[in-house]
């Protein structure tokens, strides 16, 4: 009877479980599987090339190029994520102590998370345009941007891109914080201003309760940001020479301009398990503070 | 488990028809052809050509275009999944050598020997087009693979009605000592880029298409060539050869071309040819390195401020005289197609000469030699200089396997070099090693690597 029960379930699961592994787990372990061969689509091979071994990782991890993307993604990340994540927390706790009319506005603010990445990138490159573009026009006439334009200096583009980030994901989290923080106690916080506690103490209080779901947000936005491509695409190319060129650029380039379909998947490989240890880093966090 | 029995068997049926579907389609269901290319003038004319063929011959030719670098990638994908989505395949020369190498595509002689000689019509290949086009456009390793939809090639656009003008031509006089007029060397182009940079009047003397993109490669090839440089020692794009990247010929070049950066508006170290055709529509660029199939777009009043205002020439010579590329592409039949002879048979239709006349008139640019002698061609302002400068183009673009890579290390070195993240001679270095890396029997290094 258990044993018809337990077959039951499995038939039961079995479809999720397949549509699961088709969807998830055969594309990573295709990746891992071709990350140990020498597979590249322009030698003329037959199919999916020779086993090599780990000389890919090896070629990977000894190329200079490998190493300044992966820099490149580290501080494209890290600005990225202490500027959005700062700034959305005070914006939120300000709008919470905003007016009644507050809410009404808050739809709008929404309008940058609507759009997609490319679309965003287009519009900001027509706005930092050095010819056209009002923003470059601003700055140059304030002396304090360089004569080409944001996306065309190589010690400014990294920095427009992360403007850019910013401009797109800061409305989306602030409307997260700002839902996070209507559910805060206002009995807590009144308790504590009767008190006489400091407008510091009083944010430190909300922030407790909000706590959990601004680790989950941090690292969202740490893997979002770390393995960013669309925009950079879109904006740079990856240049000024290779200023721009984050670890997940730098994987696309060798699969799709190099055909290099083996180092690419080993790419693919390392970009994975660096997401993985950032995810679970940030899971164990939370888990530990909930227990 | 008799009851799972009956779903099973309805899903393994399901499976099989789908399979089925697929592999057989629908009698009775009319040829349809998928057509993928990048979305230019020249597409856009194969395009309108096709409504008339399928109300012709009931076949359905649906055409896909992307932006440059979507279309080749798409292209390779199919080809190299052997999916067979796309039945003719147009794509520049220098994809020819990794189609050609893996098989992927047919060779002109496995689908056209048994053709009667009414499916060739009155094209004649060997005698209609120009021979050093349709020789690298279409051919790898001395067998054919395909017939040219585009015999691209750059020229220079200028500004006729500022390069004519009484003031002008008195003022440049002046300062130059020699007349105003459309330049024939690079130092006159500079020297009259020089002249018209005025960031008052918002108008610059020229337009570098400096961004890590395949536009910096290609605009850099006209300067390198005439200047006695290249990538590799040797006479065709399919072939292999010393590498000549850091040549002292293309370290001048590169040095020339970059003090074009000066006269270039800003920003331009992040243009591409779309930036730069933006820019020459708006009427703030004097002179323009520029390709055969955006010219259409400068010519139209709708989008363009200086219709009618342009004058085209073949570009200026350097030390070793004036030169132009070829850089079109050709009509590939894809080995994995389902109806290969439909595909050849709309290819040979497009490349009659009736139709490649109707093909320049919607904006294309035609390898057939006498096209450029119709009455309509020839009266468009630019026919002259196109046909000029195909007379003269020779290989500058590789089509080796390897051109992509090749390609690619350039567009960063040269985005490096102009943004003066390092100087010219470390730049070129630095790619004429990356290149050697990539093929290091068949491309030795001619110059020693110094940094």
């Amino acid at each position: 009877m258990r044993i018809n029960k337990l077959h039951s379930r499995t038939m039961l699961a079995a479809p999720a479980l397949l549509f699961l592994s088709a969807i998830f787990v055969f594309p990573f372990f295709l990746m891992l599987w071709l990350s140990f061969r020498h597979y590249t689509l322009t030698d003329g091979s037959p199919g999916f090339g020779h086993w090599v071994g780990v000389s890919n990782y090896y070629e990977i991890l000894h190329a200079r190029e490998t190493w300044h993307a992966l820099a490149v993604s580290a501080i494209f990340t890290a600005l990225t994520i202490i500027i959005q994540m700062s700034i959305s927390l005070i914006a939120a706790y300000a709008l919470t102590h905003g007016p009644s009319i507050t809410p009404r506005l808050i739809p709008l603010i929404a309008v940058p998370s609507l759009l997609s990445p490319v679309a965003t990138s287009l519009m900001w490159i027509f706005i930092l345009h050095p010819q056209y573009g009002p923003v470059s026009s601003l700055l140059r006439g304030l002396d304090i941007q360089s004569y080409e334009g944001p996306l065309s200096n190589p010690s400014h583009a990294l920095i427009a891109l992360v403007a850019i980030d910013t401009w797109q994901w800061i409305p989306m989290l602030i409307l997260i914080l700002y839902a996070g923080l209507l559910g805060v106690s206002k009995s807590a916080t009144e308790s504590a201003r009767i008190d006489g506690a400091t407008n510091w103490q009083r944010f430190k209080l909300s922030f407790s309760f909000i706590r959990q779901l601004f680790i989950s947000l941090l690292a969202l936005r740490i893997l979002e940001s770390f393995r960013e491509f669309d925009k950079i695409f879109a904006s740079t190319g990856g240049g000024p020479g290779n200023q721009t060129e984050t670890i997940a650029f730098l994987a696309w380039r060798t699969a799709f301009k190099y055909w290099q379909i083996g180092l690419a998947s080993s790419l693919g490989v390392i970009l994975y398990l660096a997401l993985f240890i950032v995810g679970s880093l940030s899971l164990t966090a939370l888990l530990e503070r909930q227990e | 488990m008799k009851r799972y029995l009956a779903p099973i068997a309805v899903l393994a049926l399901a499976t099989l028809a789908v399979v089925l579907y697929h592999r057989t389609g629908r009698h009775g269901d009319p040829v349809r052809l998928r057509v993928i290319g990048e979305a230019v003038s020249t597409i856009d004319a194969v395009e309108a050509a096709a409504k008339e063929y399928s109300a012709k011959t009931g076949i359905q030719i649906v055409v896909e275009k992307y932006e440059f670098e979507t279309a080749l990638q798409k292209s390779t994908l199919d080809l190299t999944s052997k999916t067979g989505q796309y039945d003719i395949i147009l794509q520049y020369a220098a994809a020819l050598g990794k189609f050609a190498r893996q098989g992927h595509i047919f060779k002109m002689e496995t689908l056209t020997h048994s053709l009667p000689p009414s499916a060739w019509g009155k094209f004649k290949p060997a005698k209609d087009l120009f021979p050093n086009v349709w020789n690298e456009l279409s051919w790898y390793d001395s067998t054919c693979y395909g017939y040219p939809f585009a015999a691209n090639t750059m020229y220079m656009w200028y500004r006729k009605d500022l390069l004519t003008a009484p003031a002008e031509k008195s003022a440049f006089r002046t300062r130059f000592g020699y007349d105003l007029k459309a330049p024939e060397t690079w130092q006159q182009y500079r020297d009259i880029a020089e002249f018209f940079t005025r960031p008052s009047e918002g108008l610059y003397g020229t337009a570098i298409q400096g961004k890590r993109h395949p536009a910096v490669w290609y605009e850099w090839l006209n300067f390198s060539f005439s200047f006695g440089g290249g990538v590799m020692d040797k006479k065709h794009g399919w072939e292999y050869g010393p590498i000549v990247v850091n040549s002292p010929e293309n370290i001048q070049a590169t040095k020339f071309y970059k003090s074009l950066l000066a006269f270039s508006p800003p920003g331009a170290t992040n243009y591409t040819w779309d930036d730069a055709l933006t820019s020459m529509q708006q009427g703030k660029i004097a002179l323009a390195v520029m390709w055969s199939d955006a010219v259409a777009g400068l010519e139209d009043p709708k989008s363009s401020r200086v219709a009618g205002k342009m004058g085209y020439a073949p570009l200026p010579a350097g030390p070793r005289g004036s030169m132009a590329q070829i850089a079109g592409g050709s009509y590939f039949v894809s080995r994995y197609s389902k109806h290969p002879g439909e595909s050849i048979k709309f290819i040979l239709w497009l490349m009659q000469p009736e139709n490649q006349v109707k093909q320049q008139l919607h904006g294309g640019s035609s390898a057939a030699q006498d096209t450029y002698l119709n009455v309509d061609v020839s009266k468009i302002p630019y026919t002259q200089a196109q046909l000029e400068s195909l007379k003269r183009a020779r290989y500058m673009t590789d089509s080796v396997p390897e051109t992509d890579q090749i390609s690619d290390i350039l567009q960063v070195n040269l985005s490096e070099i102009l943004t003066g993240q390092t100087t010219v001679e470390i730049g070129l270095n630095k790619a004429a090693l990356a290149i050697h890396n990539l093929c290091p029997e068949k491309c030795p290094m001619k110059y020693p690597v110094s940094f």
